[in-house]
């Protein structure tokens, strides 16, 4: 995941669980479940628990969010550039790919199965990590409080009596410093932003599904608090994907609330989410 | 539509950003149709009998589906096998596709909502959440 992760509260070792992910739903290791699976459409395929509930949850993700959020990206992000770990620098950019074939994916529950379309490869690096987090969060079944921090991505269990944990959200422009912070008891928080990824002048790593090219909503950064990590990383894409307006109803109906920032720095919050803020930053 | 406090933006800065009405999302649930379920119930059953799947050829698990390198367990690095079903098309028995429902796993929708502190009350940890 190219991410540092943080266990606190907890003495379970989570790195087996963490890289057992990664073997599943990496697209950058050739061997990975996911590889495979992607190198064989039009077959029904049987994939390993891990990978057919991350693709079983995408979809869903995909519905709930219209297509905001789509695991069908895959061409797409490569036609934007971003086709290998993104340490190894951008690839050559081709024509914009618009995804949008989630609907077309099949899922087999009693078998574990998945058919995918010709032409229809998955990416579930939007998804990943906040499975990974919560994922983590269930195995720590003796911890009665424990944060995982996977590079931002992050979910909070207090015990009863326990103060909160204090969340502070950096800023997208200067990482160093805070932009806002405020106390959750139970949680979880993802950021997205079209600035932590970059490889040009509009190029970042958060696609439009509906287009093939990076989103363009007005927004830099989404900051998004749900009931899940996977929930929070998918919501804070949608977010960038749709921008303010359209994204509102949507952090509504799960319950969730934002911090989102605009290309003129101005900073949005849902409307609960300002009561919750600590004035001291 | 300013009169109700769920559909604006809150805009610490400068004014306000109003929004659109609060547009329902109508669930997550959907259905789907799955040809190959009705290749597995006829081998299963025997009914129909005379179709691909009836002829032995059954589900081919290519790379093993019990897993290599063991179930996964914590501190393996092995992974679950994948294996493709080739026999995609129905047998020709009395089977039909029938609609299946999502039924595994947490759905996009089901955790719990996150639970705020009031601001005034001293944290006793904190974390931080940064752009990627």
């Amino acid at each position: 995941m190219n991410t540092w992760i943080t266990v606190t509260g907890a003495s379970t070792d989570l790195a087996p669980w963490f890289e057992q992910v990664e073997v599943n739903l990496s697209r950058f290791r050739p061997d990975s479940p996911l590889c495979q699976l992607n190198r064989m459409p039009e077959h029904w395929v049987v994939v390993p628990s891990l990978l057919f509930d991350a693709i079983e949850q995408g979809l869903a993700a995909a519905e709930a969010t219209g297509g905001a959020y789509d695991p069908t990206i895959l061409a797409a992000l490569e036609a934007s550039g971003y086709s290998r770990s993104f340490e190894l620098g951008p690839s050559p950019t081709g024509p914009s790919q618009p995804a949008g074939r989630w609907q077309d994916v099949k899922l087999d529950y009693a078998l574990n199965a998945v058919w995918l379309p010709a032409g229809v490869r998955l990416d579930l690096g939007g998804i990943g990590k906040g499975l990974a987090v919560d994922g983590g969060l269930e195995q720590l079944t003796s911890a009665p409080r424990a944060v995982i921090n996977a590079g931002g991505d992050l979910a909070v269990r207090t015990a009863p009596g326990d103060g909160p944990v204090r969340i502070e959200v950096a800023e997208p422009w200067d990482l160093s410093r805070t932009m806002a912070s405020f106390g959750v008891y139970r949680g979880a928080v993802a950021t997205s932003s079209t600035l932590g990824r970059r490889w040009g002048d509009g190029l970042h790593h958060i696609i439009d599904p509906r287009t093939g090219l990076p989103a363009a909503s007005g927004l830099i950064a989404a900051t998004v608090v749900a009931g899940s990590a996977a929930q929070a990383d998918v919501l804070a894409k949608a977010c960038i994907v749709l921008g303010a307006e359209k994204a509102l109803p949507l952090l509504h109906t799960y319950q969730s609330e934002a911090l989102l920032v605009t290309e003129q720095h101005e900073l949005l919050t849902t409307p609960a989410m300002k009561g919750w803020l600590y004035a001291n930053l | 539509m300013a009169a109700n406090p769920k559909t604006q933006m809150v805009k610490l800065a400068i004014g306000a950003v109003t929004v659109s009405s609060v547009v329902g999302i109508t669930g997550w649930l959907w259905q789907t149709t799955h040809p190959a379920e009705a290749s597995t119930q006829t081998a299963a059953t025997g009914a129909g009998g005379d179709g691909q799947i009836g002829q032995g050829q059954g589900f081919t698990q290519q790379g093993g589906q019990p897993p290599q390198g063991g179930q996964s367990q914590p501190g393996g690095s092995g992974t679950d096998g994948i294996g493709t079903n080739n026999n995609g098309a129905s047998g020709s028995g009395t089977t039909t596709p029938r609609q299946r429902r999502r039924q595994s796993g947490q759905s996009f929708g089901s955790a719990q909502p996150p639970l705020f502190a009031d601001p005034n009350t001293q944290p006793s940890q904190q974390s931080r959440t940064r752009h990627s």
